[in-house]
C-alpha cells in the first residue's frame, strides 16, 4: 500500500486536482448553465498561487486562498457580463474567456514568466491536503444536490420561467454559479502549480476543456459522483492504455467518441439504470429508498435528465 | 527492430542479441573505445553491481513531439545494445522500463515519483517538452534520483546536483553562426520569432542581438508569430519589404519549411538563419525552395568527428538512416549514465549522482563529437548545417 | 499597403475556406462539428498519401481530398451524429453531445497521421503543380495565391446561391429556422442533413489540400490552430449566414493582419478570442445573423 501511495502519488493528486476542474463545470451545468470559465479560473488560481509563492514566500493555503478569492470575483464580473447568454454561445464565450487568458500568461513578462512560465513554487502543500480540500467540497456539493436547494437549481435549469414565478432567484443561483465554479477552478489550479512547483502557459490551454468536458460527460454530468467517475478514469487511463502502446491516442479517442455517442447519460447513468433495474426486480414495490440516495433523485425523471444540460428550455421542448 | 514502441516494460536487450550480430563489428567499435569517459576500463568488475539495474526512460512516444520521442528512442536502444556488447557492467544488465508521456507533463511527473518511489530504479532519462522537465525536476531533486533530460531546453529545469542535460542549449553554440554571417558580409538581419516557446524567445531576444553587436550586423526589424500559426505571408512581406541581408527564423519544426516557402516568395533573396528546429528532416517537404538555408546545430550526421562517425556507421547499420541530433543526444545519454554507473561500481542513486558529476567534469567524446559540461549542463563546440535543397549537409567555414 | 492588403485577402481566403463547411453545417441543420479541423487535415494527408506514388496535376488533387473529406464527414454523420440526434429528445443536450463527440473524434484521425508521419510536415513536392510568383510592381503575387482567392470567394457566393435558390439550399434553410415545420412540409430532413455533411466535409478536403499547397506543407496538428479562427469568423458573421462568414473570415484576417505588421505580434493569438467574446457580448447574432437567437 505505501509504495504504491508513493509511486503512484502524482496521479492520485492529478485524479483530485481533475476532479475539481471537472466540478467547475458540472456545478454550472447543474443549473443549466453551459459555462467553461472555470478553466479561465484554473489559470487564474494557478498563476496567482504561484506568483505569490515564489515572490512573496507566502504559505501555500494563502497563496491558494488568494487565487480562489481572486477568480470568485472574476467568476461574479462575467456572470455579468455574459448573463444574456446561453446555451452554445455561453459555452463560446466563456472558452473564450480561458484562451484569452492563456494568451495573458504568455504576454505577462516578469509576472508571469512569459513563454517559460513560472517555476520554483516550492510549498508546503501535499497530497493528503487536496483529498481534504475535494472531499470536502463533495461532500458540500453532495448537500447542496439534495432537499430545497438542490430542487432549487433544478428549476432554475428545467424552467426558469416557472422557477421565477415560484419565487426562486434565477439570476442570483445563475451568479452564484458562476462564483463557485471560478472557485473550484481556482483551487485545482493553485494546488496543481504547488504540487508540480511550475505553472507556464502551455499546462493552461484548451486541452484542459476537453479533458473537463469529456470526463463529466463520460462520467455524468447531473451529479458529482459522476464528475468523479470521470476524474478517476481519465487520470488512470493513459497508464492502463500503455499495453497499446503506440495506438494509445487512437483508443483514448475512439472511447471518448463511443461514449459521448452512445452512453449519452455517463456511467453515472448506466449504474443508476442498472441500479434500478436490479432493485425493481428484487422488490415489486417502487423502492422509496432509492430516492434518498442524492445522485438517483435527479435521474429518477428521464425527460429531466435529457434536458439537463441544456438550460433554460423555453424553445426546446413543447 | 522495434523503433520504440512503448510497451510498458522492456528488458534491456530482448532481441538485440541477434540484431547484434548482424550489426557486427560497427557496434562493437563503439563509443567506450572511443570515449574518454574513462567508464570502458573500470566497468568490467562490477562486483557492487546488482544483476539487474533498472533506468526509468520517459520518452515522448505519441502526440505531437513523437518524432523527438521516437528518435531518442532508437538512439537509447542503440546505446543499451553496444553497452551489454562492450562489457561495460561486466555480468549486470540494464533494464530500461521505457514509458510514453505523449508529452504530458502530467505523466512526465508521475512516471517520475514512480521511478523515485521505487528503490529499484536508479536513474532516469527525462523528458524532451521543457514543461515535462520543469515538472520532473523537483521530484527527481526532492527525492534524490539522477536524471539525465535529453533536450528540454527552458531555463529552470536544472534545478541542483541530481539533473544533467545532455542536451546543449541552441544559445551555448549559436556563436559559430556569426563568423557565417560576417564572411558573408551580412550588415542587417530581420528576426522572426515563435512567441509561444521559451528558447525561441530566448534566441530571438537576446542571443540574436548579441550575435549582432559581436559580429557586425543591425537588427532592423523583429517580429512575432503564433505558437501554432501556419500563415507566415505577412511577416515574411515586411521582411522582404526591409530586404535584410539575412533573416533569422526561430520558429518550430514544422513552421519552418511554411516560413522559408513564403518568405523566398515574397522575394526575399538573402540569408536564411535558422536553429536546430530546422533539422531533422523538416526541410524535406520545402525542398529546393529552402535551399541555403544555414543553421547551427549540436549534431549532424554528416559531422567530422572521430566519435560521432563511429555513431552514425552502427545507427545506419541498425536502422538503415541517417541519425537526427535526438537519437545523438539520447544515446549520449544512455551512455553516459552506463559509464557512470560502471565508474561508481555500485546501483545507489548518491553514488550514481556523484559518478556522474565527475563524468561531467571530465566530458567524454560521443555521438555529438567532444561533450564538455558548464555544471551539469552539456556544451558542444557545435556545427553548422546547410540545407541542399535534398539534405543537411555539413560545412566549414571558408568552404564557400 | 497593397501588399498588406492582399495578404490580409489571402489569410481571410484560408480562414474562409476552413470555416464555410463548419458554418453551412452549423447554421443548417445545427451541427457545430469539432472534428472538422481533423477531417481537413486527414483529406489533405490522404493526398499527400497518394501523391507520393502518382503524381497527379493540382485539379485532380484537389478534387481527391474533396472526396475524402466528404467520405469522413457523412461517415461521421451516420455513425455518429445521428445517433446522438436520435437519441437526444432535446436539442440542448444533443449539441453539447455532438460538441463532445465532435472532439473525441478529431483525436482518431490526427492520432493516425501522427503516427505515420512522426510529426513531421507533409506536402506535396512530388505533385504535377509548382508555385510561382509574380512581380507586379507595387505588389506579389503567386498563382496558388490568386487560385485561394478565387475558390474561397467564388465557393462562398455559390454556397450563397445555392442556399437561396436552389430547392434543396431552400428546404435546408427551412431547417436551420425550424425544423419540425420543414418535416411537415415534407423535407426529408436525414437526406438533406447527410448532403450537407458531404457537402462540409468536400469542402474541408478541399480546403485542406489548398492550404498545403499554399504553405507548401501543414503538420498533422494544423487542423486544430485554423478550428478556433474559424469559430472567431462564424461568429462574428454570425451563425448562418455565408456573408456573415465572408465578412467575419475577412475581419479577422484583416485585424490580424494590422496588428502583425504595426506590433511585434506577439498579441495576435489574443484578437480570435477577444472577438468572439467580444462579439457574444455586444451583438450575440453576429453582424449578419438571423435576429432569431436562443437566449434567456
Amino acid at each position: 500500500m505505501n509504495t504504491w501511495w508513493l509511486s503512484n502519488q502524482i496521479l492520485i493528486q492529478s485524479t483530485f486536482i481533475s476532479l475539481l476542474l471537472a466540478l467547475s463545470i458540472q456545478v454550472p451545468l447543474r443549473a443549466g448553465v453551459f459555462s467553461f470559465a472555470g478553466v479561465g479560473s484554473y489559470a487564474i488560481g494557478a498563476y496567482t498561487a504561484a506568483i505569490l509563492t515564489i515572490r512573496y514566500q507566502v504559505p501555500g493555503i494563502v497563496a491558494i486562498g488568494a487565487g480562489v478569492l481572486l477568480a470568485a470575483v472574476v467568476g461574479y464580473l462575467l456572470a455579468l457580463l455574459v448573463a444574456r447568454l446561453a446555451g452554445l454561445y455561453l459555452g463560446m464565450a466563456t472558452i473564450s474567456f480561458a484562451l484569452l487568458l492563456g494568451v495573458l500568461a504568455t504576454n505577462g513578462g516578469d509576472l508571469t514568466g512569459g513563454a517559460t512560465g513560472l517555476y520554483g513554487a516550492i510549498s508546503t502543500v501535499t497530497t493528503e491536503h487536496v483529498i481534504a480540500v475535494a472531499v470536502v467540497v463533495m461532500v458540500l456539493l453532495a448537500a447542496s444536490e439534495r432537499g430545497a436547494f438542490g430542487r432549487k437549481v433544478d428549476a432554475v435549469r428545467e424552467d426558469p420561467q416557472l422557477a421565477v414565478s415560484l419565487g426562486v432567484n434565477v439570476i442570483g443561483v445563475r451568479r452564484m454559479v458562476f462564483v463557485v465554479s471560478g472557485a473550484l477552478g481556482a483551487c485545482a489550479g493553485g494546488m496543481n502549480s504547488l504540487l508540480r512547483t511550475t505553472v507556464s502557459p502551455e499546462t493552461v490551454g484548451f486541452h484542459l476543456v476537453v479533458t473537463a468536458l469529456t470526463m463529466i460527460i463520460i462520467g455524468g454530468a447531473l451529479s458529482w459522483a459522476g464528475a468523479a467517475i470521470g476524474a478517476v478514469i481519465f487520470t488512470w487511463l493513459p497508464s492502463l492504455l500503455h499495453t497499446v502502446g503506440e495506438w494509445q491516442l487512437l483508443v483514448y479517442g475512439l472511447l471518448v467518441a463511443f461514449a459521448a455517442v452512445y452512453v449519452p447519460n455517463g456511467l453515472l447513468g448506466l449504474l443508476q439504470t442498472g441500479w434500478r433495474r436490479l432493485q425493481r426486480r428484487g422488490r415489486r414495490i417502487p423502492a422509496e429508498g432509492a430516492a434518498a440516495g442524492t445522485s438517483v433523485t435527479a435521474a429518477q425523471d428521464p425527460e429531466q435528465e435529457l434536458a439537463a444540460l441544456g438550460g433554460p428550455t423555453g424553445e426546446a421542448r413543447p | 527492430m522495434t523503433s520504440g514502441v512503448p510497451i510498458g516494460r522492456r528488458r534491456a536487450l530482448s532481441g538485440a542479441g541477434a540484431l547484434l550480430l548482424a550489426v557486427g563489428l560497427a557496434a562493437c567499435g563503439s563509443p567506450s573505445s572511443g570515449g574518454g569517459g574513462g567508464g570502458g576500463d573500470g566497468g568490467g568488475g562490477g562486483e557492487g553491481l546488482p544483476d539487474t539495474i533498472k533506468i526509468m526512460n520517459i520518452r515522448a512516444l505519441t502526440g505531437p513531439v513523437s518524432f523527438a520521442g521516437l528518435a531518442a528512442q532508437q538512439g537509447i536502444d542503440l546505446a543499451l545494445a553496444e553497452i551489454e556488447e562492450d562489457g561495460l557492467l561486466g555480468d549486470s544488465t540494464l533494464e530500461v522500463d521505457s514509458r510514453d508521456s505523449a508529452a504530458s507533463a502530467q505523466e512526465a511527473a508521475s512516471f517520475a515519483s514512480q521511478a523515485a518511489a521505487d528503490t529499484s530504479f536508479t536513474a532516469i532519462i527525462g523528458p524532451e517538452a521543457s514543461a515535462q522537465a520543469l515538472a520532473v525536476s523537483p521530484i527527481a531533486q526532492g527525492q534524490g534520483i539522477p536524471v539525465v533530460y535529453v533536450q528540454a531546453g527552458s531555463e529552470g529545469v536544472l534545478t541542483g546536483d541530481f539533473t544533467f542535460r545532455m542536451t546543449p542549449p541552441a544559445e551555448s553554440y549559436f556563436e559559430i553562426v556569426g563568423d557565417y554571417l560576417e564572411q558573408q558580409g551580412v550588415a542587417t538581419a530581420s528576426v522572426l520569432i515563435n512567441t509561444g516557446n521559451p528558447t525561441l524567445v530566448q534566441l530571438g531576444e537576446d542571443t540574436i542581438p548579441a550575435l549582432g553587436e559581436a559580429h557586425g550586423f543591425e537588427i532592423v526589424s523583429s517580429s512575432g508569430v503564433e505558437t501554432t500559426a501556419q500563415d507566415f505571408t505577412s511577416q515574411a512581406s515586411s521582411i522582404a519589404g526591409a530586404a535584410p541581408d539575412a533573416a533569422f527564423l526561430m520558429v518550430q519544426g514544422p513552421q519552418a519549411p511554411v516560413a522559408i516557402t513564403q518568405l523566398r516568395q515574397a522575394g526575399f533573396d538573402g540569408e536564411i538563419i535558422g536553429m536546430s528546429a530546422m533539422g531533422a528532416g523538416n526541410l524535406q517537404s520545402a525542398g529546393q525552395t529552402a535551399e541555403g538555408a544555414v543553421w547551427p546545430a549540436n549534431f549532424n550526421a554528416g559531422q567530422s568527428d572521430e566519435s560521432s562517425q563511429t555513431f552514425v556507421e552502427a545507427f545506419q547499420a541498425e536502422y538503415g538512416e541517417e541519425p537526427t541530433n535526438y537519437s545523438a543526444e539520447a544515446y549520449d545519454a544512455m551512455w553516459f549514465l552506463a559509464r557512470a554507473i560502471a565508474e561508481a561500481d555500485s546501483a545507489d542513486r548518491g553514488a550514481v549522482q556523484q559518478a556522474m558529476a565527475d563524468l561531467a567534469a571530465e566530458g567524454f567524446d560521443g555521438a555529438q563529437g567532444s561533450v564538455t559540461f558548464e555544471g551539469n549542463d552539456a556544451r558542444v563546440s557545435g556545427v553548422l548545417v546547410r540545407w541542399d535543397g535534398a539534405a543537411e549537409v555539413p560545412f566549414e567555414l571558408g568552404e564557400n | 499597403m497593397a501588399q498588406d492588403v492582399l495578404n490580409a485577402l489571402t489569410l481571410g481566403s484560408l480562414y474562409l475556406l476552413f470555416a464555410l463547411g463548419m458554418s453551412l453545417a452549423w447554421g443548417t441543420i445545427g451541427i457545430l462539428n469539432f472534428a472538422h479541423g481533423s477531417i481537413f487535415m486527414f483529406a489533405a494527408f490522404s493526398a499527400h498519401l497518394i501523391v507520393r506514388e502518382v503524381s497527379l496535376p493540382i485539379p485532380a488533387m484537389i478534387l481527391l481530398g474533396a472526396l475524402v473529406g466528404a467520405a469522413l464527414s457523412v461517415l461521421l454523420q451516420v455513425l455518429a451524429f445521428e445517433p446522438i440526434q436520435r437519441r437526444a429528445k432535446d436539442h440542448r443536450k444533443a449539441e453539447l453531445q455532438i460538441l463532445v463527440g465532435g472532439i473525441g473524434i478529431a483525436i482518431i484521425p490526427l492520432a493516425i497521421a501522427q503516427r505515420i508521419t512522426k510529426s513531421v510536415p507533409f506536402g506535396y513536392s512530388n505533385g504535377a503543380f509548382s508555385v510561382s510568383t509574380y512581380d507586379l510592381g507595387f505588389v506579389r503575387v503567386s498563382n496558388i495565391q490568386l487560385l485561394i482567392l478565387v475558390t474561397a470567394l467564388g465557393l462562398a457566393g455559390l454556397i450563397g446561391w445555392w442556399l437561396r435558390a436552389a430547392r434543396p439550399g431552400l428546404a435546408l434553410r427551412a431547417i436551420g429556422v425550424d425544423s419540425e415545420v420543414a418535416t411537415m412540409m415534407g423535407v426529408d430532413r436525414r437526406r438533406l442533413a447527410l448532403l450537407t455533411m458531404a457537402v462540409a466535409g468536400g469542402l474541408a478536403g478541399l480546403a485542406g489540400v489548398l492550404l498545403t499547397y499554399y504553405l507548401g506543407s501543414i503538420a498533422p496538428e494544423t487542423g486544430d490552430a485554423f478550428l478556433l479562427k474559424a469559430f472567431a469568423a462564424i461568429i462574428l458573421g454570425g451563425v448562418g449566414s455565408i456573408l456573415g462568414v465572408v465578412v467575419g473570415a475577412m475581419v479577422l484576417a484583416g485585424i490580424e493582419t494590422v496588428v502583425l505588421v504595426t506590433t511585434d505580434g506577439s498579441w495576435t493569438p489574443a484578437i480570435a478570442f477577444g472577438l468572439i467574446f467580444l462579439m457574444l457580448l455586444v451583438r450575440p447574432n453576429g453582424l449578419f445573423g438571423r435576429q432569431e437567437v436562443r437566449r434567456t
